[in-house]
């Protein structure tokens, strides 16, 4: 028996089960890696029939509550950085504001898709292959505390020059608020002009430019993605209605059970194990968005407003 | 040892990401033609006006979309002459459309290479006929039934003929557009009349509004639109009172729709937080 749901604002009816499912797979997804699942939720929406613009709307509503509910798993685990957080998140605001004003300028300079989407794979695809090379390697070398990285590099010079310096206890860093702040708002634009939520972006960031624990990084990520996506489902109810709360509903009552169960397993795993899992999802994303970039479409019109 | 839930994962994300667009379909509703007798006790608003128009009655004449609304199959009537081919249209709304065109770019990247916007584009636009549109008289280019005749009501400066047949392409797979040829039935009746009867099956992604439920005779080489009748889609319940919601106060329903999503998010953790204190 396959119940379905009529979604109002979509205007579609679908299976309530498929709903729930997707909403734990993502969610799983969600609490094991800190990230908001928005590249995955939102084709599976528009492959079942609903309409891109809702897709992307209600699936950020969705977020809403999957990472309330790993942010609160995190914070009694003691894994979450709320200072470094709330510093992302106001580079973030002020980055994402900025990466509107760019996407306007790209469109006007002709081909912005072009150049947004080439952008898009290339820098998913070194990311991925360089988390996947990075934590094979420390994998196979074994525990010899990697993290201890001595060596200082122009990077790491350049971090310690940096004035404002504060301690962020739980990510165990001794850093300028310059530092989050700038790579916030960095992640913030790129993913303003890249149409995704950034936490693909933002987690490889705290885990190789900001140097913090790989356990923190899940939690505090979370904790970001929290307030952003509170900040774009208010815009897309008050600017375009194309939140579906039934929608996001059934999406929902899936993904905080998963979002659960995903920040369990994050914990049995250990850091390496994390970042080798991501890379390969990252990978897969990838090669997913190569493929449609290769292969004919199958339809050459499609309804404006996708990723 | 960590290996097998590993790649067992990474196996069902990959699965669902390269789900082919042939999954896609099958997750849609497969549009069915129902068997079922037309409802008598159905409320037929509207019904006297629309015979005394047209001899056609339309059931059930307002099509209610609550909270499990899974389309609709609408049963059409009509006494048509014994000797004429019939044609049956339901015609949404019709809006301005605008529609991403994909082509390549470099000879190899296919990607979004600009807008096609199409003047005036029904809804939904079911074209049920009695016998083959080949078939019937005038000759296709002259009817002004069929995806033919839509083509040129559609126009659009910058749309070429490919591009439109994307367009039929588009909405067909969504069951929003579709024809059917041979699915209006036609039984003589007394004298030199028939009953010919349709059903049209409305899909739940069809946006609630008014539709047109319009009936063409062919006969002697001529073709006449001999009845209308309307047919209205409307939410109902809660399913319109979120929409209405929706639209009306759509900041307020923002804030609702988040809050709501803190606190079933907050709820869930403090659940799963309550049963591991327990478990330790």
């Amino acid at each position: 028996m396959d119940l379905s749901i009529y979604l109002p604002v979509a205007a579609s009816s679908v299976s309530m089960l498929l709903l729930l499912g997707l909403g734990g797979l993502v969610g799983f997804l969600s609490g094991l890696f800190g990230v908001g699942g928005g590249f995955l939720m939102t084709p599976l929406l528009i492959m079942i029939g609903i309409p891109p613009t809702v897709a992307a709307a209600s699936d950020s509503n969705q977020i809403v509550a999957a990472s309330s509910s790993g942010v609160y798993a995190h914070a009694r685990a003691g894994s979450v950085d709320f200072g470094m957080g709330f510093l992302l998140l106001l580079g973030g605001i002020v980055g994402g504001s900025g990466g509107v004003v760019l996407i306007r300028w790209l469109r006007l300079m002709g081909n912005a898709d072009f150049v947004i989407t080439l952008t898009y794979v290339v820098m998913l695809g070194g990311i991925g292959s360089y988390m996947f090379v990075e934590s094979l390697q420390s994998m196979r070398v074994g525990k010899r505390s990697h993290e201890a990285g001595a060596r200082p590099s122009p990077y790491g010079r350049l971090v310690q020059a940096l004035p404002w310096k504060v301690r962020f206890r739980r990510s165990n860093v001794h850093l300028s608020v310059l530092m989050p702040l700038t790579l916030g708002a960095v992640v913030g634009a790129l993913a303003a002009v890249m149409g995704v939520g950034g936490g693909f972006i933002m987690v490889p960031v705290m885990v190789y430019l900001l140097r913090m624990p790989m356990h923190v990084v899940v939690g505090t990520s979370l904790f970001q993605i929290l307030f952003t996506c509170i900040n774009v489902t208010v815009l897309q109810a008050s600017v375009n209605g194309t939140v579906d709360f039934v929608l996001a509903l059934f999406l929902l009552l899936g993904s905080v059970v998963g979002a659960q169960v995903g920040a369990v397993v994050s914990k049995r795993l250990n850091a390496d194990q994390l970042k080798i899992l991501m890379a390969l999802i990252v990978l897969v994303v990838t090669s997913k968005m190569l493929f449609d970039l290769l292969l004919t479409p199958h339809f050459l019109l499609t309804y404006a407003g996708g990723q | 040892m960590r290996v097998p839930p590993l790649t067992a994962l990474a196996a069902s994300v990959a699965a669902v990401l390269l789900l082919p667009g042939g999954a896609a379909s099958c997750l849609r509703q497969v549009p069915t033609i129902a068997s079922e007798p037309p409802q008598q006790d159905a409320p037929v608003q509207g019904h006297d006006e629309t015979r005394a128009r047209g001899a056609m009655a339309v059931e059930p004449s307002e099509v209610l979309a609550g909270m499990f609304y899974d389309g609709a199959t609408v049963h059409v009537s009509a006494v048509v002459p014994r000797d004429a081919g019939v044609a049956m249209l339901c015609r949404g709304e019709e809006h301005p459309l605008i529609l991403r065109k994909r082509g390549r770019v470099l000879g190899l990247l296919w990607m979004n290479v600009g807008d096609v916007s199409f003047r005036s584009v029904p809804e939904v636009y079911l074209l049920n006929t009695s016998s083959p549109l080949g078939n019937l008289r005038p000759a296709p280019h002259e009817l002004s039934v069929g995806f033919e005749a839509l083509a040129r009501g559609c126009g659009s400066e910058s749309v070429d003929p490919p591009l439109f047949d994307e367009l039929v392409r588009l909405k067909q797979g969504d069951g929003l557009w579709g024809t059917a040829e041979g699915a209006v039935h036609v039984q003589p009746a007394e004298e030199d009349m028939a009953l010919a009867t349709t059903d049209f099956r409305l899909p739940a992604t069809a946006e609630p509004g008014v539709y047109r439920i319009l009936l063409y005779t062919f006969r002697d080489g001529r073709e006449e639109l001999t009845g209308s009748a309307d047919l209205r889609v409307r939410r109902v319940g809660l399913s319109a009172f979120i929409a209405d919601l929706a639209v009306r106060h759509g900041t307020l329903y923002g804030i609702m729709a988040a809050l709501v999503a803190v606190a079933v998010g907050l709820l869930t953790g403090l659940f799963f937080g309550l049963g591991s204190k327990h478990g330790h």
